[in-house]
């Protein structure tokens, strides 16, 4: 039944009310005169109510002349009525097409573009990239080709590793991924060489050329693997032969000597707990003091305490100080330990000698201690000497002086 | 008598012959769907609509429709549909 009232509805029909006493006979001539009503609806004895398309409406006047009933049309319905309406108000008319017009205009301009991804670069540069591909607010949907933007801007940004564009709607998506970068330094080239003096167990290069052989001794800052693609070249900044940057492990026994020493008898300083406190105000040139300003002791330690005047809300500091001087009276005590513990210091101290210069996590092959005692005008002192062989990563890397990023020349390529 | 006559010996052929008798006889088809919706061709108009009676003019009479909420569907020439809950349908014969 919608199709019957979609089709009536494009037709356009009229809910007619016929009133009389003879309504079946106004049924009965109508129908035979090939008018079709719909929907008729007996409301009283004398009410009717029907349905009837325009073409036949027009008939049906003729047809019930002689009928005792009077028709009125109640409501017309449908879009030829609609159209009847519209033409006569052809300002709404111009006005509704006007609007669509300018939802079409306006939907078909780019009215935003949202860039993602961005990391190192930055927006307002990657905008004006656009711009020059004809991408930003203002801009025609149809004169933007997504996979051209893409090339444009992979060509235009040298560190972009993937570029993806997007229309939607009025919104112009712009995906980004940034080429994870080496940086600079890491690109230069240069040699391996030794950071210490050492005798070589283990190359394993991993670009250059390996210059030394495994059981040889090297000095401190020797080449190990040579970024030089010839390394007989003549000099490093002759343009003539191709730096790389060498890579590569390359580990040796160093041998490292500590020394530690620690005296059965020691002096110590001591706070006697006798103080005195002296105060200094200085503004500008002048300068006021009080209290005891000069120490006192023969021997003492001074705790200076420095206030200076700061405005908090602008940050200026007033050229007032004031200084809280104190003296603290000492003593020196001699302090006799036994020998079992100044050997363990001095055994102590020759261990963080060593400690100190060592790569941190080094292989430890062997170590030798030797501790002497020696009787030195009146005091006792214990020496500890130590030698320590560890296996160790030797090879740093040095840049070759001179040569900027651009210069570079990547083994891989 | 004349007419009797023709009427019989049609009826004697639609019957000999298979043939339909609504189109021979021209005589009221009627379709029923459950008790909500009657059509009715071949009528041949409208004596009195209300909504629990509708009486129809056929070929072999009157049909008698009774219910209640009866309404015209639709009215054509030959055609007519009626909604409603139909409780009754009943055929009067003419005595011609």
């Amino acid at each position: 039944m919608l199709i019957r009232e979609l089709w009536s509805y494009h037709r356009g029909y009229v809910i007619i009310k016929v009133k009389g006493t003879g309504l079946e006979e106004f049924l009965n001539r109508a129908a035979a005169k090939g008018i079709y009503l719909w929907d008729v609806e007996r409301l009283s004895r004398e009410l009717l109510i029907a349905k009837v398309s325009i073409a036949d409406f027009r008939q049906l006047r003729e047809a019930v002349r002689k009928v005792p009933v009077t028709v009125r049309i109640r409501q017309r319905v449908g879009l030829p009525f609609w159209r009847q309406k519209l033409s006569q108000r052809l300002v709404l008319l111009a006005g509704a097409l006007l609007s669509l017009a300018c939802i079409y205009v306006l939907s078909s301009i780019i009215w935003f573009v949202q860039i993602d991804g961005l990391e190192r670069l930055d927006h307002d540069f990657v905008t004006g990239i656009l711009q020059e591909a004809g991408v930003g607010p203002g801009a025609w949907r149809n004169s933007i080709d997504p996979r051209e933007v893409e090339k444009y801007l992979l060509l235009r940004i040298p560190s972009l590793a993937w570029a993806g564009v997007r229309l939607r709607g009025t919104l112009v998506e712009v995906a980004l991924v940034e080429k994870t970068e080496i940086p600079d330094d890491e690109q230069l080239p240069g040699d391996i060489v030794a950071n210490r003096n050492a005798l070589v167990t283990q190359i394993i290069p991993f670009a250059g050329t390996v210059l030394v052989k495994e059981g040889e001794a090297v000095t401190e800052g020797q080449v190990l693997i040579a970024g030089a693609l010839d390394p007989h070249m003549p000099s490093p900044g002759d343009d003539s032969g191709r730096y790389l940057r060498a890579a590569g492990m390359v580990r040796g026994r160093v041998w490292y000597r500590g020394f530690g020493e620690a005296s059965v008898v020691s002096r110590v300083s001591r706070r006697t707990g006798q103080s005195c406190t002296g105060s200094r105000l200085t503004a500008g040139r002048w300068s006021w003091q009080w209290g005891d300003v000069e120490p006192p002791f023969r021997q003492y330690e001074e705790e200076v305490e420095t206030r200076g005047l700061v405005l908090p809300r602008f940050g200026w500091e007033l050229p007032i100080r004031l200084e809280t001087i104190r003296f603290f009276e000492l003593v020196t005590e001699t302090v006799e330990i036994d020998l079992e513990t100044a050997k363990e210091a001095a055994l102590r101290r020759s261990w963080e000698a060593i400690a100190a210069k060592m790569t941190p996590g080094a292989e430890i092959l062997s170590q030798e201690v030797d501790v002497t005692t020696e009787e030195h005008s009146g005091e006792v002192l214990v020496r500890a000497r130590r030698t320590v062989e560890v296996h160790e990563e030797i090879g740093v890397f040095r840049a070759l002086p001179g040569e900027t990023p651009e210069e570079t020349w990547e083994g891989s390529r | 008598m004349v007419k009797a006559f023709k009427g019989r010996l049609l009826q004697n052929l639609t019957d000999a012959f298979e043939l339909p008798a609504d189109v021979v006889l021209n005589l009221p088809r009627i379709t029923i769907t459950g008790s909500l919706q009657m059509l009715i061709e071949n009528h041949q108009g409208i004596i009195a609509y209300e909504p629990e009676k509708i009486r129809i003019r056929t070929r072999q009479g009157e049909t008698v429709i009774t219910g209640t909420g009866l309404k015209i569907d639709s009215l054509f020439a030959g055609e007519v549909r009626i909604n409603g809950r139909i409780s009754g349908i009943e055929f009067r014969h003419s005595r011609g």
